[in-house]
Order: C-alpha cells, then sequence, then structure tokens
C-alpha cells in the first residue's frame, strides 16, 4: 500500500474522503467497466474486513471484561450472562461507548485512529512486558531467546505509544493519555471495595451463630400511611407468630399523626399502633433507639418490617425517597435485630388500574416484545432437550402405582439432607405434566 | 446428580395421594444428559 501510495502520489484529502485507499484503487484499476467492478470490489472487500474486525471487539471484549470483572476489577455486572447467554452488559458498554465516540469525533478516520492505536499499542507493551516478566521468573530451558523478542517488543511498542502520544496529543490522543492513568486507578478503587465487602462478608460466615432462640421475638412494622402496602406487611408480620407485634408511626407531624390514628381504628386493624414522637425529623434515628430499648429485655430479638412500595425503576427512584432502605441499613448493624423489607407492587396495581396511561401502553409492549424474544428462546431450549427416548421409556404422567416403571425426565430440585456419611438426596424429576420423587443414598451412583 | 439433569429412573412407584406427586421405591438411574444445559453425555 506504501509503495501505491508512492507511485500514485495518492495525498489524503483534508476533509478524509476520499480514502487513499480508494484513490490507489481508481488510479491502478482506471475508470473503465472492468477498472469501476474491481474498484467497487475492493471498496466493498475493505467495508467488509473493517466490519469483521469491529466485530471481533464485540466478540472478544465481553469475554474479557467478564473475566476481569470476575477478578473484581470492573464491575460485577459485566459477568451476568443475558438470556441469549452472551454478556450482554459488556456488549451493551461496548456499544453505547462505540457510538459516543463516532459522535464526538463525527466519525472522522484521522481523528479515531490515536485512540485506535494508542489502544493496540499499550496491550502490545503490557504483553511484552508481562511476557518478559514471565521469562525472568519461570526461566524455563532456552529462555534467553524469547525474553530477548518479548522484551525487544515491549521496548518497540513502546516507543511507538510514546510517538503517537506526543504527536497526536492534540488531535485526541490526549483523552488516552489521561484517561487511561484515571481508569486504572478506578478500577483498582473498585477492587479494594470489591475485596473489602468479600473479606467481611467471609469474616461474618464464620463468626455468626448459624441458629438463635429467642425467648421473645419483638416485631416492630414501620407505618408511615394505612395503606395496601402496609396491610400486606401486616399479614405478613402476623405469620411471624411474635411474641410482640406492635405498628410504629415516628410522628413529625402531628395533625397527620392524629388522621392516621383515626383510620386505623375505622379500619378496625387488631395490631397495636403506637405513635412514637420524632422532634428531630430524624425517622432512622428513632428507629434505632426503638431497637436498642426493646433489646434492653434479656434473651430478645426484634425484627423489623418495613413495607416497601416498588415503583416504575428510574421514575420511581425521582418520585420517591428511599426510607425504608436507610432504616434497614441501621437496624441491621444492631446485633440480634433484623430488618425485613416486604416489598409491595405499586406498579403492578398501576398497570391494572390505569391501563390506559401512555407510560403502561410503551411498558406492555416491551415486556410483549420481551416475551416473544423468550418464546424464541424457549423453543431453542426445548430442543436441546431432545435427547434420545429409549423405546420403553414412558413419561412420568402415566405412571400406575404398585408397578414397577422407567421413566424420564428432567432433574428440577434436589434436596439434600443429613451429612456426611449418611447424606441422603430427594430428586424431583419433572416432564411438563408431572413430577415425580426419589430418594437416593448417593447421587453419583449406577451411572 | 444435578439439577437440569436429564435422567432415566427404574423402579417401583407408589402414590399416597393424587394431589401428592408420584414416588419411586429403591429407584436405580441413569443419566441421559449431564449437563444443566441439556448436552449429551
Amino acid at each position: 500500500m506504501s509503495y501505491l501510495a508512492f507511485v500514485t502520489h495518492a495525498t489524503p484529502f483534508q476533509a478524509g474522503y476520499p480514502s487513499v485507499l480508494s484513490e490507489e484503487a481508481r488510479a491502478v484499476f482506471g475508470t473503465g467497466t472492468i477498472g469501476n467492478v474491481l474498484f467497487y470490489l475492493v471498496q466493498i472487500a475493505s467495508a467488509a474486513i473493517l466490519y469483521t474486525g469491529a466485530n471481533t471487539s464485540f466478540n472478544g471484549f465481553p469475554f474479557l471484561a467478564s473475566f476481569v470483572a470476575e477478578d473484581r476489577l470492573l464491575p460485577r455486572q459485566l459477568t451476568k450472562r443475558g438470556h441469549r447467554l452472551v454478556f450482554s452488559n459488556g456488549i451493551i458498554v461496548l456499544t453505547v461507548v462505540s457510538v459516543l465516540l463516532l459522535v464526538v469525533t463525527g466519525g472522522s478516520v484521522n481523528a479515531l485512529v490515536p485512540f485506535y492505536a494508542i489502544g493496540v499499542f499499550t496491550g502490545f507493551v503490557m504483553a511484552g512486558y508481562g511476557m518478559t516478566k514471565h521469562h525472568l521468573g519461570a526461566r524455563e530451558p532456552g529462555w534467553q531467546w524469547p525474553l530477548a523478542i518479548n522484551l525487544g517488543a515491549g521496548i518497540l511498542a513502546t516507543i511507538v505509544v510514546g510517538i503517537f502520544a506526543v504527536a497526536k496529543f492534540t488531535e485526541g490522543a490526549w483523552l488516552v493519555v489521561v484517561a487511561f492513568p484515571v481508569l486504572v486507578y478506578i478500577l483498582m478503587r473498585l477492587n479494594c471495595e470489591y475485596r473489602a465487602e468479600a473479606s467481611v462478608l467471609e469474616k461474618l460466615r464464620h463468626s455468626a451463630p448459624l441458629e438463635s432462640q429467642y425467648a421473645h421475638r419483638k416485631v416492630f412494622l414501620m407505618v408511615g400511611s394505612i395503606d395496601l402496602a402496609v396491610l400486606e406487611a401486616l399479614r405478613y408480620a402476623r405469620g411471624l407468630r411474635a411474641s410482640e407485634l406492635t405498628a410504629v408511626h415516628f410522628m413529625i407531624d402531628d395533625v397527620y399523626a392524629q388522621r392516621l390514628r383515626q383510620r386505623w381504628e375505622h379500619f378496625g386493624i387488631k395490631a397495636k399502633l403506637e405513635i412514637i414522637d420524632c422532634p428531630d425529623r430524624r425517622i432512622t434515628h428513632a428507629a434505632q433507639r426503638l431497637v436498642v430499648q426493646a433489646l434492653e429485655e434479656e434473651n430478645t430479638g426484634v425484627t423489623v418490617l418495613l413495607p416497601r412500595r416498588s415503583y416504575a425503576p428510574f421514575l420511581g427512584r425521582l418520585l420517591h425517597d428511599r426510607t425504608a432502605d436507610r432504616i434497614a441499613r441501621v437496624v441491621s448493624r444492631i446485633p440480634h435485630a433484623v430488618a425485613t423489607i416486604v416489598p409491595f407492587d405499586v406498579q403492578a396495581q398501576i398497570r391494572q388500574t390505569f391501563p390506559e396511561l401512555p407510560e403502561e401502553r410503551i411498558t406492555r409492549k416491551v415486556e410483549r416484545l420481551r416475551e416473544r424474544m423468550a418464546g424464541e428462546e424457549d423453543r431453542v431450549e426445548n430442543g436441546q432437550e431432545s435427547h434420545e427416548r429409549a423405546p420403553a421409556a414412558i413419561p412420568i404422567e402415566a405412571l400406575i402405582p404398585g408397578q414397577r416403571a422407567t421413566v424420564e425426565g428432567r432433574v428440577l430440585s434436589m434436596e439434600t439432607t443429613g451429612s456426611s456419611p449418611r447424606t441422603r438426596y430427594r430428586a424431583t424429576i419433572t416432564t411438563k405434566a408431572a413430577n415425580l420423587s426419589s430418594s437416593f443414598t448417593d447421587r453419583w451412583h449406577s451411572r | 446428580m444435578m439439577p437440569g439433569m436429564a435422567l432415566r429412573v427404574s423402579g417401583k412407584v407408589r402414590q399416597q395421594s393424587e394431589k401428592e406427586p408420584a414416588q419411586m421405591i429403591n429407584p436405580q438411574y441413569q443419566i441421559l444428559a449431564d449437563k444443566p444445559d441439556g448436552s449429551p453425555s
């Protein structure tokens, strides 16, 4: 290509188009019919190569990102596979960043090349020096030659990165030069955070008792207003068979609290309602005080129930505060106290009551689309179940009690009871129409 | 044995009531597909 550029005197246009490649192809093939065909063939082939190159990133990056995220250097969301068994979040991140770069640079190749070159050659630098370190550590037979090659590659790549960073600094390379160290710092901080979380959770697993029996179990149900969410939480609270169940309202506005008590009496709710004055308006502190006081009685455990109304994910966050989460965070720090959030899906109720709202119509359309996509996946999954069926085997729903039979199905769930060597396994085997449970003493026998 | 595997189970069938799932006594089983994604063993 460089030779052709030299021979044909192809010079790049300031606008970037037509490209040098196109100029060369035009000069080599001419403007005849065959020349035109070959010219377009070169253009299409170049586009196809670039398309394949771009697609490689979409294949490779999500996998790479998931490995890095597993090592806790990127957000954990990147390890999740979507319904189509690909790392959807990685693909979405890459798409957003790519589109952003295209918009910011106006799709100019000249502006994008420094990003590409620095990115690629930084990879070569890391690979070169990484392998150099490996050879120095491992010292396998004949290690000197590979060491020289890798070290040489690392040094050359460093020089190239340096040249690009200096020569193209004002044309966009500055962003990479600034962004790389900042990103590396952020990712290291993220790693520290994940490691801290993991070490704390591991410590709790070893120190916390597996079972705790309390003589008294006090349940507090936090009530901000009287609605279906509170009634659902109350129903759940009654099922806990607590030695003491109290509905608690922290009073910030006395008129409102008075009205709440009247409504409580009006609806004939039998649970005890306690209204506690909260003059400093700090509900989380008041909840903390209440729990600590309740725990002063010996051998007592406290459960705080927090009804949470769940709204549409984004709009709900904007329109409603997260008091329940804040109280839960504070209560969960107190020993012998547990905070339980009882969710109530307000969004589902809105959907039923006001089906014609424009937001609901859009949501329904999105859900229908999702269902259609999920339907396609179900068909694929069902296709996987088509293992060879023995001619004598029958489906579970055709079993006759009292007789010996052979059935085929898929293991739906497995229960493990007891401890080794007397462990028993109960498997529920399912087909589309019926379930069958079987107990085994050894989950690997008769393979 | 893990959830997701395809099995062929042989044994005597017992069912206490219509509402409960059938049980198999002294079952012997053979794994037909041993990966949760259903791929063959």
